[in-house]
């Protein structure tokens, strides 16, 4: 399948400290990478030079065949979504204005978004199933809706590539599991992700592949199932699991799944 | 927004603009106003005295005209500067715009400087101010918001110190009085001669603001987020600083300090119309506007010696604050 986006011996530093060096990965249409490591890692700041915000120190970023550098701010844009970890609320703006500042990729300098715009941005907020909260201020709708609502404010960038920074971090049961189900569908529309994760149970729902990350470097990157171990995972969190198998419920062969207790 | 709110919007200044030119110690009838008016665009005939002319045309009529437009300015300042920093307590002079503008001003009447030489002294000195508050909060090519507002305390002390130390030097006699008085704010200089120099660089300044305004929301969520929906927030930031730096600098320079409009304003047009702000600029910038020329018409007429407009904003701003801010429990959500 054809490369989005592509990471060649990228290293990072912020002035003499250096955040990660040698990493190569590449995800092509419709994939998830799952990137697990330790606070700390350089798990986000990774994220943030793929996303074209910071500029790596030696190496390329390659989207759509093209270096990264080349790209300009709007471009990335459209090319690019960006999940932040933490969202601070500022004003009451209403869900519906928040999706449509998705669309400022698209609109020139002084224009706000168009009927077409808004109606762009309902598409969005239903493909996230919040459309019936389109008219509230979005910060009186709970921190599960609100995370869905920049979901789907993302969307509406068009994105062919989506960046996810612990997306169900601060999420109850029910959010993480609407989320994930969420990025799962986006995977099967062809949209490329790249997700940081705590959780290798979350990591493993996404088979296709994983990284395990620690000190800057990949220790492991592959298929998530035979990148995430009982060895990697000791490796990096300096603990010890059991990982066992249980039927998958849709029968297509089994799941892994990671359990702390280790007797 | 709805037709009413509109509405509204449109003919209350209208109606406080018109009211302002008749009210006064010395009263001319409504009708009168309205013909002295016309007979600049129509020839009416002259049946009124030469002083009811020279006031309205001469005083009344610029001084109200500056009065809006010097409270729509400050109040569309504090709009962008709030949603810029995401902050509902940031005013127009956070950058030190309005301590360097009275340190210039103060400094040009040490100097014995006329009405125009100190007017440029202040607007100089503001736009200095926000330079060097720039310039001291620019790392790493990028100017964070924790930056700017720190730099900016810094700036603005600075010029405060600079400005006791004038107070301290400025003969107690003639020159002390005038900064003082300068620095409370006052419309009472406001002639024609503003209209064409300090009233156009306030109007494009904030139709350049009000030009960005989708843009402003986008900012408002944050640095990070902004770009990654493609805004380049470096030259945006920049951008607004110029033209609240223009807007406030211009006030500043032809009515001293007033105090209050940009913070609360702000407040009372987001409680009207929402935070969008392609709707909540404009707002408040007519909201501002008639806020400022009644607290300019009660300025002039309440007592026989005028009252500085700067302690009348801080007497009616602060207990509003104080309301919206036991309304709203501090939460401004």
């Amino acid at each position: 399948m054809e490369t989005k986006i592509q990471l060649q011996n990228g290293a990072f530093s912020y002035g003499e400290h250096e955040v990660f060096s040698g990493l190569n990965l590449e995800i092509a249409q419709g994939e998830v990478l799952s990137i697990l490591g330790p606070n700390g890692c350089g798990k986000t700041t990774l994220l943030r030079c793929l996303s074209g915000a910071l500029k790596l120190k030696t190496g390329n970023i390659i989207l759509n065949g093209k270096d990264i550098t080349k790209f300009d701010v709007i471009e990335l844009a459209r090319n690019i979504g960006f999940l932040y970890q933490e969202h601070a609320a500022s004003f009451p703006f209403s869900v519906l204005e928040v999706v449509s500042m998705g669309r400022t990729p698209y609109l020139g300098r002084f224009a706000s978004p168009s009927a077409n715009d808004k109606e762009l941005a309902e598409v969005a907020l239903s493909k996230v199933g919040m459309l019936h909260l389109k008219d509230k201020p979005y910060t009186e709708i709970s921190g599960g809706e609100r995370q869905l609502i920049l979901i789907a404010r993302t969307l509406a960038q068009e994105p062919q590539v989506i960046l996810f920074d612990e997306p169900t971090s601060h999420l109850d049961f029910k959010n993480q599991a609407l989320c994930l189900k969420i990025i799962n569908k986006l995977a099967d529309q062809g949209i490329s992700m790249v997700m940081t994760t705590h959780n290798p149970n979350q990591a493993l729902l996404f088979p296709n592949m994983a990284a395990m990350m620690n000190n800057g470097k990949f220790v492991a990157i592959g298929k998530a199932d035979e990148v995430i171990t009982e060895d990697t995972l000791n490796e990096i969190y300096g603990i010890d699991v059991k990982i066992f198998s249980v039927p998958d419920p849709n029968g297509k062969g089994t799941l892994k799944m990671v359990s702390p207790w280790f007797k | 927004m709805s037709k009413k709110k509109i509405i509204i919007l449109i003919i209350v200044p209208l109606v406080v603009f018109y009211v302002s030119l008749f009210v006064g110690r010395y009263f001319i009838d409504p009708v009168t106003v309205l013909r002295i008016l016309l007979s600049k665009i129509f020839p009416i005939n002259h049946n009124w005295t030469s002083a009811a002319e020279l006031i309205i045309i001469q005083i009344r009529f610029p001084r109200a005209v500056l009065a809006m437009c010097v409270g729509a300015g400050l109040s569309i300042s504090g709009t962008a500067y709030q949603g810029m920093f995401r902050n509902p307590l940031v005013s127009p002079d956070i950058l030190g715009v309005s301590a360097a503008a009275g340190f210039g001003a103060a400094l040009a009447i040490l100097f014995s400087a006329n009405a125009l030489e100190l007017q440029l002294a202040a607007f100089a000195f503001g736009i200095l101010g926000v330079i060097l508050t720039y310039m001291l909060a620019r790392i790493y090519k990028s100017t964070p918001t924790l930056m700017l507002v720190l730099s900016g305390v810094i700036v603005a002390a600075f010029f405060s110190s600079l400005l006791s130390g004038a107070k301290y030097v400025a003969d107690p006699e003639s020159k002390l009085p005038v900064i003082t008085y300068w620095l409370l704010g006052s419309l009472n200089k406001a002639s024609l001669k503003d209209l064409v120099t300090v009233v156009p660089l306030i109007l494009v300044s904030s139709a350049g603001l009000i030009l960005v305004s989708w843009r402003l929301n986008v900012l408002a969520m944050g640095d990070d987020e902004a770009r990654s929906m493609g805004v380049k927030t470096e030259s945006f930031k920049a951008f607004i600083i110029i033209c609240t730096t223009i807007i406030t600098a211009s006030a500043v320079s032809v009515c001293g300090i007033v105090g209050w409009v940009g913070l609360i304003i702000p407040h009372v047009g987001r409680m009207f119309v929402g935070p969008n702000h392609r709707v909540l600029l404009p707002t408040s910038m007519v909201l501002g506007a008639v806020f400022l020329l009644i607290v300019d018409d009660i300025a002039r007429t309440s007592t026989a010696q005028e009252i500085p407009i700067g302690i009348l904003t801080g007497v009616i701003g602060a207990p509003f604050f104080a309301y919206l801010l036991r309304k709203t429990k501090g939460g401004w959500k």
